[in-house]
């Protein structure tokens, strides 16, 4: 069968199975985040709009990490069907409304601070890097595990590591304030986290070439081998 | 059929209780050990180590317990993650229906996972309770601590966990749980600042930023807040017990109780203070004199409010240093040291009218120590002493002459460990309580090059020339004459100064 008609064939069951409520509710919550000082504080401050818009990034980001969710996973694992092009399609359904949204997050943050320009081109480097990072974590579940849903494993792995980064700002210079001199350096280190994030995704998406054995099923050893396996 | 119209209820039993406590035993070791939890438990527990704040001197108590609920915010939303995939575990692996044939209705088990959280809160709350006995012990150490403050953290984590079986019994996702925790984080740490009436409806209220208040001047409502956990925590157990089918009229009970506890302890946490705390704290802002004990040593009296006074003896050693560089007749002048707060903006004001930003100047003869201590604070209060020394009067301004230099030249050899505090930093302004001395580039040359110069001798040349050096019309270029340093020019930044 020719590629293209495969990839038809698969669109509308993909776009089924991508998580959808996830999306809405995370999507959701990053409206109303910052939307909150539009409509009840105009004069919050241009720091905490960014880390508004941070967090909104965050928590669409969490919902990307549910990308790779699918109870039929190891009955698809048989189809002729390269796992790549599964998850690159998956991946490219999701892209475009996430961009949607995440304009509309950026205009809405920009109507609630009409005074001052926020830094849009960095803040948007940031979501990507953050939503990089999700579908790099849930790649990696999905190579490294049997796990039908390894959603909740990237998006907890994600949380822990942005909690970890604020908490130790003054040593990982991430998520600085706006205006802050390592503001630049930051951005470059996001740049490389989403390179390194997507590189991530690429190597983990190619499927091993030999089959993942449940850990408990089998001894130690032919796990090992079968983990191995490229 | 009819027998079948509804689930057979399982009697109510000794034995119902006992599956009830060992599924939470069983639940409670998982949650301990779920890698979230016991990363975060481990963050929680080694961050003092990493930072180095376990060496950390002269600890204001009533400080020390609210900055103990931090930490135990972020174990918290760990064990809500952790909880929520407890609860959702058998829906992820396909047991839920094995579950359904079991005698134990589901509505025990959601409680048994509620129950499965109290280990994780005894672990924290013994991390509490030793942290805050590490400080406490602390050379230096002042102050009351509130237990309602050192409790909230423990009902933090007891709170989010329950939260997060919640919010699994209602959404069969664990998106719920991640997107919850995004929302918690963004109404903790975002809205900082948030109106009084709404900020204390959030989990923790940090109220940082301002110096230590005195203990009885305190405004935080952290009883009605501990009880407004309590009431959320439990409320939304018994909604989880509702929800996943537990409707018997003691579960109805407790979750309209609970709303009934979670609704008083709201409103009572946005009452504001009192109208005599309101007054306690003007006095203890316009006048101190009025609340204060004051000791005095030497020619120098020390007031401080109660609880301070064991910091009299430290604050000594600065004062009598800085006092021993000054000249007749300033060395042997009687002086009072203050200790001085703003409260009315303090933690958790909901400051009424006139909210002053700093504090206004003292009066003649007195300058100004705060309430914080430690090595900033010793070179703070050697600031308003040689300032008090040289100039004696409080107001701002910037000193373009010889009264500046020997001000700053005094604060930084008077305090202990002055001269590296001030080596380190490459400002030429050194903060007092009250307002900063600020040198322009000139008056800070001259004194970074007295500070080369051995400091026995240049202090014999100061309290010779003093009568000299302290008049107003004494120049930069007299003082650096001198004391045996050349000035360099006036820069033009150093022109765009008010000088005073």
């Amino acid at each position: 069968m020719r590629r293209e008609t495969v990839v038809r064939a698969l669109l509308r069951p993909a776009a089924r199975c991508l998580p959808w409520t996830a999306l809405a509710a995370g999507g959701g919550l990053g409206l109303v985040l910052v939307a909150v000082p539009g409509l009840f504080s105009p004069d919050i401050g241009v720091d905490a709009v960014v880390n508004l818009l941070r967090m909104a990034a965050l928590g669409g980001a969490l919902a990307i990490a549910f990308v790779f969710d699918d109870p039929a996973r190891h009955t698809v694992a048989v189809l002729p069907v390269p796992r790549p092009l599964r998850q690159g399609l998956r991946v490219a359904l999701l892209l475009p409304p996430v961009a949607v949204w995440w304009a509309v997050v950026l205009g809405v943050a920009a109507a609630g601070t009409d005074d001052v320009a926020l830094p849009v081109g960095a803040l948007t480097g940031e979501a990507a890097a953050l939503c990089a990072l999700a579908v790099g974590l849930a790649a990696g579940a999905v190579r490294f595990t049997a796990l039908t849903a390894p959603g909740p494993a990237a998006a907890g792995t994600l949380l822990a590591l942005f909690v970890a980064a604020t908490v130790l700002a003054d040593d990982v210079p991430l998520l600085v304030p706006f205006g802050d001199d390592r503001w630049e350096s930051a951005h470059r280190l996001w740049t490389v986290l989403l390179l390194l994030a997507s590189a991530a995704w690429v190597v983990c998406a190619l499927e091993p070439r030999r089959r993942l054995t449940p850990a408990r099923a089998q001894p130690p050893v032919i796990v090992r081998t079968g983990r191995s396996g490229r | 059929m009819t027998v079948l119209d509804r689930p057979v209820q399982a009697p109510e039993s000794a034995g119902a209780v006992r599956a009830v406590l060992a599924l939470a035993r069983v639940e409670a070791r998982r949650l301990l050990l779920h890698p979230m939890v016991a990363i975060a438990l481990a963050g929680y527990l080694l961050w003092p180590l990493w930072s180095g704040s376990w060496r950390d001197t002269h600890q204001v108590l009533q400080e020390v317990d609210r900055e103990s609920q931090l930490g135990p915010l972020l174990v918290g939303l760990a064990g809500l993650l952790a909880a929520n995939s407890a609860v959702l575990r058998s829906l992820r692996h396909g047991t839920e229906a094995h579950f359904g044939v079991l005698v134990m209705p589901p509505w025990r088990r959601t409680v048994a996972h509620a129950l499965s959280v109290l280990p994780l809160t005894l672990v924290v709350a013994a991390a509490v309770a030793g942290m805050f006995a590490w400080e406490a012990t602390r050379p230096g150490a002042v102050g009351h601590a509130s237990g309602f403050e050192l409790a909230t953290g423990p009902l933090m984590v007891l709170f989010f966990g329950v939260l997060g079986v919640l919010l699994g019994r209602l959404v069969p996702s664990m998106f719920a749980g991640a997107t919850a925790v995004v929302a918690i984080l963004a109404v903790t740490f975002v809205f900082a600042v948030l109106p009084d009436g709404v900020r204390w409806l959030v989990p923790l209220v940090a109220d940082e930023g301002a110096a230590p208040l005195p203990s009885d001047l305190v405004g935080r409502p952290a009883r009605w807040h501990a009880l407004y956990l309590v009431g959320l925590t439990v409320l939304a157990g018994a909604v989880a017990a509702l929800a996943s089918g537990g409707r018997t009229a003691a579960v109805r009970a407790t979750a309209l109780g609970a709303l009934g506890v979670t609704v008083a302890g709201t409103v009572m946490q946005v009452t504001g203070p009192s109208a005599a705390l309101v007054e306690a704290r003007e006095r203890a802002t316009r006048d101190p004199a009025s609340v204060q004990e004051c000791l005095r040593r030497g020619t120098t009296t020390y007031c401080a409010f109660p609880e301070f006074v064991p910091w009299v003896d430290e604050w000594r050693v600065v004062v009598d240093g800085v006092r021993s560089l000054a000249g007749e007749p300033a060395a042997s002048r009687g002086l009072v040291v203050r200790q001085r707060v703003n409260a009315l903006d303090g933690p958790s004001g909901g400051g009424p009218s006139g909210i002053v930003e700093e504090l206004p100047p003292g009066p003649r003869g007195e300058v100004t120590v705060s309430t914080v201590w430690g090595d900033e604070g010793r070179l703070g209060l050697a600031v308003s002493v040689a300032r008090g020394m040289v100039v004696d009067d409080e107001n701002h301004g910037v000193y373009c002459d010889a009264r500046g230099v020997l001000m700053m030249w005094m604060a930084v050899n008077g305090a202990p460990g002055g001269r590296a505090a001030f080596a380190r930093t490459q400002t030429s302004t050194l903060w007092s309580p009250l307002l900063e001395i600020r040198l322009r580039d000139r008056e800070n040359a001259v004194v970074r090059a007295l500070l080369e110069r051995p400091a026995a001798e240049v202090a014999r040349q100061v309290k010779a020339s003093w009568a000299e050096l302290v008049r107003p019309d004494a120049s930069t270029d007299r003082v650096a004459a001198l004391l045996g340093v050349t000035a360099p020019a006036e820069t033009a930044a150093d022109r765009e100064w008010r000088c005073a």
